[in-house]
């Protein structure tokens, strides 16, 4: 790792003009467990890291009933799985949170952070110069993709990998961003770009933007979250796949239903055709209905358990809500 | 298999040493790959051979309608099939009996029979290995004049138990108690030639070298008391440090006195392995048994329990001997289910040299291990009558897992690991 | 390969290997040379050079203050082991996947290998060197030598850092806590069912 230049603004303001100065490489810092990674295996080596840990009121977690909730990007995403608000009425966060990596990483990784952590491909975090690192070819294409995307993918086939923004997705969070003195909201459902926008970065931020504040409105009555993840080991291991819900199921009967999908594709894939499959449908139909999702998919040599394994992972996680 | 160098894997060793087969034909060869050096792991060659042939012993049983325990059972061998050697020990019955009543063979179904999504199945496999240890190996004996006692060697405790076993081996014998005791290893500038840590030699090769220079030090302290107390040898009894003449329990001496009566300041004895019974085979038996749920919507696979009965001839330290069983099971789990190399084929690189992807297995993914030791010691190899264990124990583990998992869903996974990917693949026939 | 002359005599292979030689040199020194950045302080003993891309790290470890420069780059784990000799913290991986380099953040466990020195600016870390208490071993490390708690024992200043995390906030904890408080830590020798007894042991010891 070279040396760099370790800088502690006290300002959103100072962030956006140190991140922009130029012929010097900056880099946003929370918790650093991305980042470091990223340094020590020579992806990125910036000339300087802009520390965001010590800026204000970015830590907090602050609920209004019927309103939503607010989350700090700097809140770390062990609080996040072991907050009672967000438990009780974003529940799929809590246990996306949950399933993040492992103890010691959950106690220093942030919010933010984990939803703008780049994609763990072994060929990116390896010695392959791929298109992600702007070279020409991608490796995974015709090589080991066991792991990669099924839709929504070319010329780079990397899944995201953060827990955490799957389910937000399906909560229909938004996320604010400090953007050079002004801020804005964007929904998180367009936060998150394909490689056919831009191969090189995975979401919409531009240098001297920073995320604040994820915020998830609340949900609407009878609508319950979930989320679940299917990992090789039984932990500290990314998705295979994993899936958010946020549904409306009375006994027997989907009223409403919206999904998420991880490690299915470059982005937390979310699909309003696919929640139409689902609602209004009956519990008893799911084992035919899941048939008519992913049928567009493009399945690289080695990922197709992975069209199974959704559909087997949506029958379950719906299944569950009725239980 | 191989690597740059050719040798061997040695896949086929159980194929040709585990059962009686008049009519055996094998045919092992290694090929030349481009893929970075081989490195030996715990018991190289034999896991992945294990987890193939046991899996065929299997299939042939179901074919012909026996189960799995009995058709090992009568093709059962008392002697080594290659060269017709009679074994030292062997206790593989015994193995199969108490490792079946453990897991409850009895409950096991049909393969594939069980009802819902997620399958329950149980397995077994055998194993053999080598084990018994062998000369050179040699290690130093010194009693000091405040009767505390150094044992050095160049052999080394991998985190093994080394270090506690050859001490437990002189305090059984010269009755000095353990924190009496220190043991210098790893160094052969200050100990003699040890064993290097391979092949699960360094108990049975070891632990008799340390008895023979306790046993010499026994003379020596013997004839000093002998000496010092003008009586004869027969007429001294020893216990706990103290020499007491049989027909006057008031005369005693204890060894320190004895080192420095004889104005030796301290008492110096090296000891050797022995040389093994000429035509004779030495072996470590066992067998492990898995109770494991195969999840068929996500080709998931949870180890709930394996029992690992074992026949490693005498058990020295009961608490080291269980800790090497269990890491070698939980190893064998992750030759199972997490641990491959992947390779990119097009540039022959490894793309998961990390610990994130190249999965070793975590607390959680840790089943109920249950180790049984069959065997008491085996005389016929020395005196101390140990044979090894850290390899045997992770040899069967994969065979009995992937034996569970047909017993489950009835369908094979014959790669490993098992991953959901391989297990999805093959219950839809992908 | 022939050995081509240069004008001075030095052969060309022998000249490729000097500017080698002086590429590495002059990569070893960046942090120190760019002039502007560069300033030498007098002390009366000797000459130091000495770069702004040092900062001061203020910190205390194991109870004890702490002032020391260090590069930016510094990992927490690198300080304790470099510039403490505090060698009981492992670093196996240096990646955040294997736990052998874990420490005690205000009061939580972390990866030291995977956080800045500099983010350890004012606060408190503990590492294995201070649970001990004079001579005594903490209940934690004699409940990992009573119940065999490891093997090779690389992994274990860890394990037992992650355990004291664990039984700071579950002084009794359930099995299903002691399995996800510890599943952060590798162990390659797989002693984990007697790391299970080791945390359940000292619990019970530390509660009576
Ligand atoms: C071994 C291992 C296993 C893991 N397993 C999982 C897993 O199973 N699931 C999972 O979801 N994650 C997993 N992770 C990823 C881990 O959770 C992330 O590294 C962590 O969440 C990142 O948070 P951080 O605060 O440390 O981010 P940093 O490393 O500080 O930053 C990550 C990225 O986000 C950017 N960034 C940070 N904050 C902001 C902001 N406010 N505004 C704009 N950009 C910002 C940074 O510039 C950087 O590019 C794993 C990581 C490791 C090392
Ligand atoms: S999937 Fe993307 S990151 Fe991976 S090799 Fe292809 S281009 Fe690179
Ligand atoms: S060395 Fe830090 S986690 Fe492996
Ligand atoms: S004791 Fe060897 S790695 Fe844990």
């Amino acid at each position: 790792m070279k040396n760099f230049e370790y800088i502690q603004p006290g300002s959103l303001n100072a962030v956006s003009t140190l991140s922009k100065e130029k012929f010097v490489s900056s880099h946003l810092f929370a918790g650093g467990t991305d980042v470091l990674g990223l340094m020590k295996d020579n992806i990125i080596s910036p000339d300087r890291l802009i520390n965001l840990k010590n800026l204000p009121n970015m830590d907090k977690i602050v609920y209004k009933k019927g309103e939503g909730i607010s989350i700090g990007t700097l809140v770390k995403i062990s609080d996040i799985a072991e907050n009672e608000d967000i438990m009780n009425h974003f529940t799929a966060l809590a246990q996306a949170a949950g399933e993040v990596a492992s103890p010691q990483l959950r106690n220093v990784g942030t919010l933010g952070g984990n939803i703008c952590q780049r994609p763990r491909c072994w060929y990116f975090r390896g010695e392959f110069d791929c298109i992600r690192k702007g070279g020409g070819i991608c490796y995974a294409y015709e090589g080991e993709n066991k792991f990669h995307c099924i839709v929504g993918g070319g010329p780079c086939y990397i899944v995201h990998p953060s827990d955490t923004a799957v389910a937000l997705t399906a909560l229909n969070a938004s996320i604010k961003i400090h953007s050079n003195g002004t801020m804005k909201e964007i929904p998180i459902r367009e936060f998150f770009i394909l490689p056919e926008d831009d191969p090189m970065k995975e979401n919409i931020l531009e240098p001297g933007e920073a995320i604040t504040e994820i915020f998830i409105p609340e949900l609407e009555t009878g609508k319950k979250s979930a989320y679940i993840k299917l990992k090789e080991r039984d932990v500290w291991d990314f998705m295979t796949v994993s899936i958010a819900a946020v549904a409306d199921v009375s006994g027997s009967l989907i009223n409403n239903v919206e999904l998420a999908f991880g490690g299915t594709a470059p982005k937390p894939w979310y699909d309003e055709n696919i929640n139409k499959v689902f609602i209004n449908s009956k519990i008893s139909d799911l084992e035919t209905n899941v048939k008519k999702i992913f049928n567009d998919s493009e399945l690289l040599s080695k990922n197709k358990y992975k069209l199974q394994l959704i559909r087997n992972l949506t029958k379950r996680i719906l299944n569950n809500f009725s239980a | 298999m191989v690597g740059a160098y050719p040798s061997g894997a040695g896949c086929s060793w159980p194929l040709r040493s585990l059962y009686k087969c008049p009519n055996l034909k094998i045919e092992e060869y290694s090929v030349l790959t481009n893929a970075g050096r081989a490195r030996a792991m715990r018991a190289p060659g034999n896991v992945q051979g294990t987890f193939a042939f046991e899996q065929m012993i299997d299939t042939i049983a179901e074919k012909i309608g026996m189960d799995p325990i009995e058709f090992r059972k009568i093709n059962y061998t008392d002697v080594d099939p290659d060269w017709g050697g009679k074994y030292t020990s062997k206790k593989l019955i015994e193995a199969y009996d108490q490792g079946a009543k453990a897991i409850g063979w009895e409950k096991r179904n049909k393969p594939g029979s069980g009802e819902g999504t997620v399958k329950r199945g149980i397995g077994m496999a055998s194993q053999i290995w080598w084990g018994g240890g062998s000369p050179p190996g040699y290690a130093t004996l010194k009693l000091n004049s405040d009767g505390s006692l150094n044992i050095s060697s160049g052999t080394q405790d991998i985190g093994t138990g080394t270090y506690t076993i050859l001490a437990q081996v002189a305090s059984e014998i010269l009755e000095i108690p353990m924190d009496k005791i220190q043991v210098t290893l790893g160094d052969t500038e200050t100990g003699p030639y040890g064993t290097a840590s391979g092949g699960s030699m360094t108990a049975p090769t070891m632990t008799p070298a340390v008895y023979d220079a306790a046993v010499q030090m026994m003379d020596k302290l013997k004839s000093g008391a002998a000496a010092i107390l003008e009586v004869s040898e027969d007429e001294l009894n020893y216990s706990n440090g103290i020499f007491t003449v049989k027909n006057d329990p008031q005369k005693t001496i204890d060894i320190s006195k004895i080192v420095n009566e004889l104005n030796a300041r301290t008492l110096v004895t090296t000891g050797a392995r022995n040389a093994n019974p000429d035509g004779y085979a030495i072996n470590t038996f066992g067998a492990q048994f898995a109770d494991v749920e195969v999840d068929t919507e996500t080709g998931k696979i949870k180890v709930n329990k394996i029992v690992a009965a074992h026949d490693i001839g005498r058990a020295i330290n009961p608490m080291t001997l269980n800790n090497q069983i269990h890491g070698g099971v939980i190893q064998g789990l992750g030759f199972a289910l997490f641990e491959e190399r992947i390779m990119d084929s097009y540039t022959g690189k490894t793309v998961n040299a990390n610990f994130h992807d190249y999965k070793v297995p975590t607390i959680k993914d840790t089943p109920e291990i249950v180790p049984i030791i069959v065997s008491e010691t085996d005389t016929l190899i020395s005196p101390v009558g140990a044979k090894g264990v850290g390899e045997p124990a992770i040899i069967p583990t994969a065979a009995a897992i992937s034996n569970a998992v047909y017993n489950a869903i009835g369908v094979r996974i014959k790669s490993a690991p098992m991953t959901p990917d391989k297990v999805l693949n093959a219950i839809n026939n992908l | 390969m022939k050995e081509e002359k240069n004008m001075k005599g030095i052969s060309r292979r022998r000249f490729i290997k000097g500017v080698g030689t002086g590429i590495v040199g002059s990569y070893v020194m960046l942090p120190t040379m760019k002039d502007s950045e560069a300033k030498i302080t007098k002390s009366p003993k000797d000459e130091v050079l000495e770069s702004v891309r040092t900062e001061t790290l203020e910190t205390t470890i194991n109870g004890r203050k702490v002032k020391s420069k260090v590069e930016p780059r510094t990992t927490l784990a690198d300080f304790l082991r470099d510039y403490l000799e505090l060698t009981g913290t492992k670093v196996v991986c240096n990646h955040g996947e294997c736990g052998g380099c874990s420490v005690i953040l205000d009061g939580r466990a972390v990866y030291s290998c995977m956080l800045l020195a500099l983010d350890a600016n004012g606060k408190e870390v503990i590492t294995i060197e201070g649970l001990m208490s004079g001579e005594n071993l903490h209940p934690l490390q004699q409940a990992f030598i009573e119940h065999d708690g490891l093997q090779c024992g690389f992994c274990t200043p860890g394990q037992i850092m992650a355990a004291y995390a664990l039984l700071k906030k579950f002084p009794n904890p359930t099995d299903e806590q002691i399995m996800t408080g510890m599943s952060g830590n590798l162990c390659r020798c797989a002693a984990y069912p007697n790391i299970i007894k080791s945390v359940r042991g000292a619990a019970k010891k530390m509660n009576s």
